[in-house]
């Protein structure tokens, strides 16, 4: 019996069954690709930052919530280098509360579908005056910079969560 | 050991081999491509007239321009589309750029290695039984301004026309890493 308890232990890594951490994803980022048109950057005035929104959205695949407490924006180069000017601040940093929910009923429909979990859905503006400034900058007709998003927060039984993804900012008619 | 635990230790080890020692409670997603979508069904038709580019590239030409890659899921395990990589060939040879021959990646255009957008995408396993194989299908953008000024500016381009193969990358829910990709036809004409 001790034994097989000690096994059981072993094989589940010392983790307490009754306290799991939350079952999470990083979903879709959407769109999948920004586009910096020309003509949305007017010549003069504050462009219309709206128009480069991020959509976020998480998933959670058992009953343990989520609650971020942070984002970190940081944008490089195809080659990973950090550009703009918080390439110096590792990036933007904003702190945030947000709720992500857990699934609690079973037969959830989320995004028009039949669902893996429960889905919570976070905006972000991904573009400012000095990433605009950074793809006019870049020369050619391959200006591309890559976003690196990365949520932290804290699930409801106390484990850390750190979800990250990346998308392309790519520049066009400049 | 007496022969029969032999037999079983054996049967195990042999078949631990032949499976390549994979878990099979941890399977790979099963996923294949299907189709691609453009805006001349499963082809793209570009003009490569340098006023129509222009304006392709100064307007939103997202939805008419943009590539849907449809794919078919097989089984329970989800994946998450991290990357998609693109790689121009153009049909006909590439005398004035880098005498290369014909169907061979166009070398401005990242050459063989192609370029790589990031994305984040997630296609669902199957949930039900009522729907199999599940099918998905994700908007790509593989058009980006770099090529439509290389069609806009290279007649051999028109020739025959681009082949762009599209591979996506991503992971799938049990850790594999998993790929599919397909090859579209790009007919450039002025």
């Amino acid at each position: 019996m001790a034994a097989a308890a000690g096994l059981l232990l072993l094989a589940a890594g010392c983790r307490n069954p009754f306290n799991p951490s939350a079952d999470i994803e990083m979903y879709e980022l959407e769109p999948s690709e920004l586009v910096i048109q020309k003509s949305d950057v007017p010549t003069t005035g504050t462009p219309w930052y709206p128009t480069w929104s991020v959509t976020c959205r998480f998933l959670i695949r058992n009953k343990v919530g989520v609650n971020i407490k942070s984002v970190n924006l940081v944008y490089t180069d195809v080659a990973g280098n950090l550009v703009t000017a918080y390439r110096l601040t590792g990036g933007k940093n904003y702190k945030m509360a947000a709720r992500l929910t857990p699934v609690n009923r079973d037969g959830d429909i989320i995004w028009g579908v039949e669902a893996e979990g429960i889905g919570t859905d976070l905006s972000i503006w991904a573009v400012d005056r000095n990433v605009i400034e950074e793809i006019v900058a870049e020369s050619g007709n391959n200006r591309v910079i890559v976003l690196h998003i990365t949520f932290r927060g804290e699930d409801d039984n106390g484990y850390d969560v750190k979800l990250s993804g990346e998308v392309n900012i790519r520049g066009q008619g400049f | 050991m007496n022969a029969r635990r032999f037999l079983v230790l054996l049967a195990a080890t042999t078949a631990g081999l032949v499976s390549g020692c994979r878990n099979p409670f941890d399977p790979t997603a099963d996923i294949r491509f299907r189709r691609f979508y453009a805006n001349s069904g499963y082809i793209s038709t570009i003009n490569a007239d340098p006023t129509n580019v222009t304006n392709i590239i100064n307007s939103k030409w997202d939805g008419f321009y943009g590539v849907s890659m449809e794919i078919a899921v097989y089984a329970s395990v989800p994946v998450t589309w991290t990357s998609y990589t693109v790689v121009y060939r153009q049909v006909a040879a590439q005398v004035s750029q880098c005498g290369l021959p014909p169907g061979a990646p166009i070398c401005s255009i990242g050459g063989a290695g192609g370029r790589r957008f990031l994305i984040r995408r997630h296609t669902r396993g199957i949930v039900t039984n009522d729907l199999v194989p599940m099918t998905d299908t994700v908007a790509l953008r593989p058009f980006s301004e770099e090529f439509l000024r290389y069609i806009s500016g290279n007649g051999e381009a028109v020739s025959g026309g681009i082949d762009v193969d599209i591979t996506i990358q991503g992971e799938d829910h049990n850790g594999h890493d998993v790929e599919v990709s397909g090859t579209l036809h790009v007919e450039v004409y002025n």
